[in-house]
């Protein structure tokens, strides 16, 4: 197991090479000059070149690229050109921010996804199927930005109630912390909850066909103790392998919920980095989300032996 | 997910030439797609016709700003004093527009790059499926938001983006699909009788990988409609004045919704309204191609 473990962070590093390069080549082309849009319209060319030459950016590309490779390995992700601080900094700041949207959202996925998935998926073609079949179409149809939307704006007329924008810390206030989080979530969560429940229903109606789920019936075992021991545990593995492919679309979700809820996270910060042509900060987050979603993927794949005690790594 | 629904589609289908027009009328006996492929067809309909199904321009500034809806202008107007729905109706034709364009490059960029993989094999396939690891590594909206950026705010740069972004999956699952088509027997007597890779792949293994790409087909295009939406929301897609429901509810308009909810509701109604219609027949479709998901509803 840890063998595997090892090959597969192993398998990591070309790839992560290769995003680097890649994220890093994007960003050259990016028309507009860095120097230009931090120092403003007014700049003379003298200014210019000065804040060329200070951050680097007068040398060769494949020695910017080196430099910022060899800074990586060392936790260094350079410094933003707009914040003027230590880009370690400000994702020191930002990550909690999407790391709790994140955790918050995937809660909200299974704790909508699967309970709506086991009742349709038990009972087939029933009312209660249609419904939540229905429902879940629905939620993988409306955009995360709507939604994000109408959760603010629906409350604002009706009630004349909005939420407390912005951030405040779990360990002040966590009330408010809660608040100011369950909306960005619901709105990013829902359609991955829609796409859980679908799986959770096809993957609790192949189950409920298998043999042993016969022979659970033919003991006269309850149907809670069937639905519970033999269908969901081997009727979920499937599961983690989508909400580990949903990370992707979770981050990018987290893009939108920042902007429209104000969080100070790292959603916001790709938006303001890639508009303001941030390049080093760019880099990191890309860098970032990429080892994310390897991790979490790998991760994934390590729970499905705790899952499933068939499945062996070689 | 995309690759995960498509998995299991790629397993069964009896493929004929004419994969496209079975499921078609197969679709009489589910509701829901045929609902789909209604309002898709409307859809279509007044994109094509909106010059003249819209009742004023999308772009002159005609009115008093804010207005509620009225009979004059049924969607009410927005901060500039434009037409709601004359904006709603043009926003059809971007997001179908963007939305098909992208599709139908993405998945033929994806088809080649995955048929080449697949059937050609070896070194070339290896080189490929490490590319396409490390595109599937990025956040896919990241990736657009960084394509988007670096080639710059227009309506040919989102579809090329979008394009691009979906190359990498389509491609993987396509080529799963021509791996396990070109081992089979028939293939085999196909090139014994000296016919060359080309006619191959072009006569025989593309056929009958007809019906995963009807799948992923009617997956990506609502996924491609959301991108666009997205990156136009995030003010990286379609510049303005172009109607985009995206960028109409994103941007300054933002701080005009408490007062003019209208200007919110309905871009995001019709944008909602077209993905779930093509989910609802991409579902149908799924269903009548996919047997092993049919058991399912006994």
């Amino acid at each position: 197991m840890i063998q595997y473990i090892l090959r597969r962070l192993l398998l990591f590093v070309p790839v992560m090479i290769g995003v680097s390069i890649l994220t890093f080549t994007l960003m050259r082309i990016v028309p507009g000059d860095v120097a230009a849009i931090a120092l403003g319209q007014n700049a003379t060319p003298e200014a210019l070149e000065e804040f060329r030459e200070a951050n680097g950016l007068d040398r060769p590309l494949p020695i910017q690229y080196l430099d910022w490779l060899a800074g990586l390995f060392r936790g260094d992700f350079g410094e933003s050109y707009f914040h003027h601080s230590a880009i370690r900094d400000e994702l020191a700041h930002r990550l909690p921010v999407t790391g709790e949207l994140m955790i918050m959202s995937v809660v909200i996925t299974l704790v909508l996804g699967i309970p709506a998935g086991v009742i349709a998926g038990v009972r087939p073609n029933t009312w209660s199927d249609y419904v939540t079949r229905t429902t879940a179409v629905f939620g993988l149809s409306i955009p995360n930005f709507w939604l994000g939307t109408l959760l603010i704006l629906l409350p604002a007329i009706w009630f004349d109630w909005t939420p407390p924008f912005g951030r405040v810390s779990f360990f002040d206030e966590p009330g408010k912390n809660l608040v100011q989080f369950i909306l960005p979530a619901l709105a990013i969560g829902i359609s991955s909850a829609a796409g859980v429940m679908r799986l959770v229903r096809s993957s609790v109606l192949e189950v409920l066909r298998q043999d042993y789920v016969r022979t659970a019936w033919s003991k006269g075992l309850p149907e809670r103790t069937i639905i519970w021991r033999h269908v969901l545990k081997n009727g979920l593995i499937p599961v983690a392998t989508l909400v580990g492919l949903q990370v992707g679309t979770l981050l990018g979700g987290a893009v939108i919920a920042e902007q429209i809820f104000a969080l100070p996270g790292m959603g916001l910060f790709t938006l303001q980095s890639i508009l303001g042509r941030d390049y080093l900060a760019v880099q990191a987050i890309v860098i970032l989300a990429a080892v994310t979603y390897a991790v979490v993927n790998l991760m994934v794949d390590v729970v499905y032996v705790w899952f499933d005690p068939r499945i062996r790594y070689a | 997910m995309v690759t995960e629904a498509v998995g299991e589609a790629v397993e069964a289908r009896p493929a004929s030439r004419l994969a496209i027009l079975g499921p078609l009328r197969d679709l009489r006996h589910h509701p829901l797609g045929m609902f789909g492929l209604v309002v898709i067809v409307l859809l279509v309909v007044v994109a094509l016709l909106a010059p003249l199904i819209a009742p004023y321009s999308p772009i002159e500034q005609n009115f008093a700003v804010l207005d509620s809806p009225s009979a004059s202008n049924l969607f009410g107007t927005d901060r500039l004093g434009r037409d709601v729905l004359s904006r709603v109706i043009y926003g059809a034709r971007l997001s179908l527009g963007i939305g098909l364009t992208s599709v139908f490059f993405g998945v033929m960029g994806g088809t080649v790059v995955g048929t080449v993989s697949g059937f050609l094999g070896g070194r070339i396939d290896t080189v490929i499926q490490r590319l396409v690891d490390m595109m599937l590594a990025f956040p896919p909206l990241i990736l657009l938001m960084a394509i988007t950026a670096a080639l710059g705010a227009s309506v040919q740069n989102v579809v090329i983006a979008i394009s691009i972004g979906l190359i990498p999956g389509t491609s993987r699952i396509i080529r799963g699909a021509v791996l396990s088509e070109k081992n089979n027997q028939y293939v085999e007597a196909a090139r014994v009788m000296g016919a060359s890779d080309l006619r191959l792949i072009i006569r025989h293994v593309l056929p009958n990988v007809t019906a995963p790409i009807i799948v992923i087909v009617s997956i990506l295009i609502p996924a491609a409609t959301l991108l666009e939406a997205a990156l136009s929301f995030l003010g990286l897609g379609v510049p303005p004045p172009t109607p985009s429901w995206g960028a109409d509810l994103g941007g300054q308009a933002r701080e005009y919704f408490r007062v003019a909810p209208w200007m919110a509701i309905f871009p995001g109604a019709a944008l909602s309204l077209t993905v779930l219609a093509f989910n609802m027949l991409g579902d149908a479709l799924r269903d009548i191609l996919d047997p092993r998901l049919r058991q399912g509803r006994r």
